[in-house]
């Protein structure tokens, strides 16, 4: 929560259609090249918009991927060549290894991906989408988010108070929960009759937001579906088939839809990094000039 | 009012036909992205409680009472993560829905998920998670609304509890760890999954056991006496 980045201030529901999507273009495939460049493109991604102290988390994303694609081949014995035995022949098989290389690729650029969409959703964003379609739902999220700090504090009133008491672990939650139901209802029905004097669900509701669709959201829709679309047709029109089961099989660099679907899987996947650093460069400038 | 309601209904459609749309496109497309189409089951299994609570046009004190139930739980969790095996919010949200029906309780369990889920953290189980507590909050109110469990019946209603939670949210939540894994392991057998989740279910079933057994009858006396008093 250090710096506000560029392509947090694009419009939500662009910001929620872009991630969507990102997420969906790692499940596409499972070519070895546009795995790898899907993880290295969700590392700079995650990195650029959650700032550098994610890179502590890097060796843990590691033991999940080794874990992850070194227990495939326990699983899956399928596959012509056989590394090694074990168990008495049970076979450990280069095929199953690879494939289950390219899943945790994909697995963990996902954990990437839901990395950035915890930073970039915040819950006033998510409020702010779904306000209009169901807007007593997000109602009650909005005041849910409100109340829990509240009753937090609350809480700590309460432990305050009965500090001197000596009591049991449990028997001392109970009792905290159970005056923290009395005073939470009371000042409930308060604010339900408050709510109501106020005029609540009397006429149309609006609602408010401080986000509007600028040209720039605009445009960056139009090019992430654009991409998008392209790799979809480059992925039907067999760019980026692999198999590994048998036998690895996968197309190569003489496939023009190949070349092209990895291309612009990059692209797509640095629309924010080049919003964020042409941000960053703009403002470099003007402080230069000063 | 007449141009509301008709926008309303365009968005709902225009979110069924996009959902059809991203099913149809990863049944072509991805490979083996069975959890993909497990997820959009469960959001579409998640739709018509949240329909019928915004058709229904909810009053303040309903709404209130849904937040403040939820927030309890959430709060109550934070507060005493330290606390060993202490889980409340499951007992908390069966407690909603015993005292304020089964839908009250579907959505109290999804929005106390959803909202817990923004302090500790969001990922692929975040909509399971959120499905299976609601789920655990509607069926404790039907049985609430059937006379099965109830206020004088604490031992009864702790143990339903507990079952519910090995035998059906559990089961909800391992659901999602079997796609995700579906895909990684190969062949896995769901009965390996549901088998290893067993023991993490088990003490969740304790716990919310024991808070049912511990709180549940004061926190119902309490709502019902807010009951009688402001006369919901």
């Amino acid at each position: 929560m250090d710096r506000e980045t560029a392509f947090e201030k694009i419009n939500p529901i662009i910001c929620f259609i872009y991630i969507i999507g990102a997420m969906a273009l790692c499940m596409f495939t499972m070519h070895p090249v546009a795995c790898c460049a899907v993880l290295v493109m969700s590392l700079l991604l995650y990195v650029n918009v959650c700032g550098r102290g994610v890179l502590n988390r890097l060796p843990l994303l590691l033991v999940v991927y080794s874990i992850l694609s070194l227990s495939n081949p326990l699983f899956n014995t399928k596959g012509e060549t056989i590394l090694f035995t074990y168990f008495g022949g049970r076979e450990f098989t280069l095929e199953a290894l690879c494939y289950g290389m390219m899943l945790s690729a994909m697995f963990v650029s996902v954990l990437m991906l839901f990395g950035v969409y915890h930073r970039l959703m915040t819950s006033d964003k998510l409020m702010y989408i779904f306000g209009g379609l169901a807007p007593g739902v997000s109602l009650v999220l909005s005041m849910v988010l409100r109340l829990v700090p509240h009753y937090g504090n609350q809480i700590k009133k309460i432990n305050t108070a009965r500090y001197i008491k000596q009591e049991g672990k449990y028997s001392k939650v109970a009792n905290v929960m159970s005056a923290m139901t009395t005073w939470s209802l009371e000042s409930g029905i308060l604010m339900a009759d408050s709510m109501k004097c106020r005029g609540y669900g009397c006429g149309t509701r609006g609602r408010f937001s401080i986000y509007s669709i600028k040209g720039k959201d605009i445009a960056v829709l139009i090019l992430a579906v654009f991409l998008f679309a392209s790799v979809l047709i480059c992925r039907v029109k067999g760019g980026l088939d692999a198999a590994f089961i048998p036998r690895i099989k996968i197309s190569r660099w003489d496939n023009i839809y190949f070349v092209m679907a990895i291309w612009n899987m990059i692209l797509y996947l640095a629309i924010p990094i080049v919003i964020n650093v042409t941000e960053a460069v703009k403002w470099h400038i003007l402080r230069l000039k000063d | 009012m007449q141009g509301k309601s008709l926008k309303r209904i365009l968005g709902y459609t225009a979110m069924l036909m996009l959902a059809v749309m991203v099913l149809i496109i990863f049944w072509k497309f991805g490979n083996r992205n069975h959890y993909v189409f497990g997820t959009l089951l469960i959001v579409c299994g998640m739709l018509p409680v949240v329909c019928g609570f915004e058709k229904k046009k909810p009053g303040a004190r309903e709404i209130v009472m849904i937040s403040v139930m939820s927030a309890l739980a959430v709060a109550v969790r934070l507060a005493f993560a330290i606390v060993p095996h202490f889980k409340p919010m499951a007992g908390i949200i069966m407690i909603t829905g015993m005292a304020f029906g089964p839908s009250a309780g579907f959505l109290s369990g999804m929005i106390s998920l959803l909202v817990s889920n923004f302090a500790f953290a969001q990922g692929p189980w975040t909509p399971w998670q959120m499905f299976s507590f609601g789920i655990g909050g509607l069926v404790t109110g039907l049985l609430y609304d059937k006379g099965i469990i109830g206020e004088n019946k604490r031992i009864v209603t702790a143990i339903i509890g507990g079952i519910i939670v090995v035998l059906l949210m559990g089961p909800i939540m391992d659901t999602s760890t079997f796609f995700l894994a579906d895909g990684m392991m190969g062949d896995v057998t769901p009965w390996a999954i549901y088998l290893s989740g067993l023991p993490v279910n088990a003490v969740h079933a304790v716990a919310t056991a024991g808070t049912l057994l511990l709180v549940s009858p004061p926190i119902l006396e309490r709502i019902n006496r807010i009951k009688v008093k402001y006369e919901i």
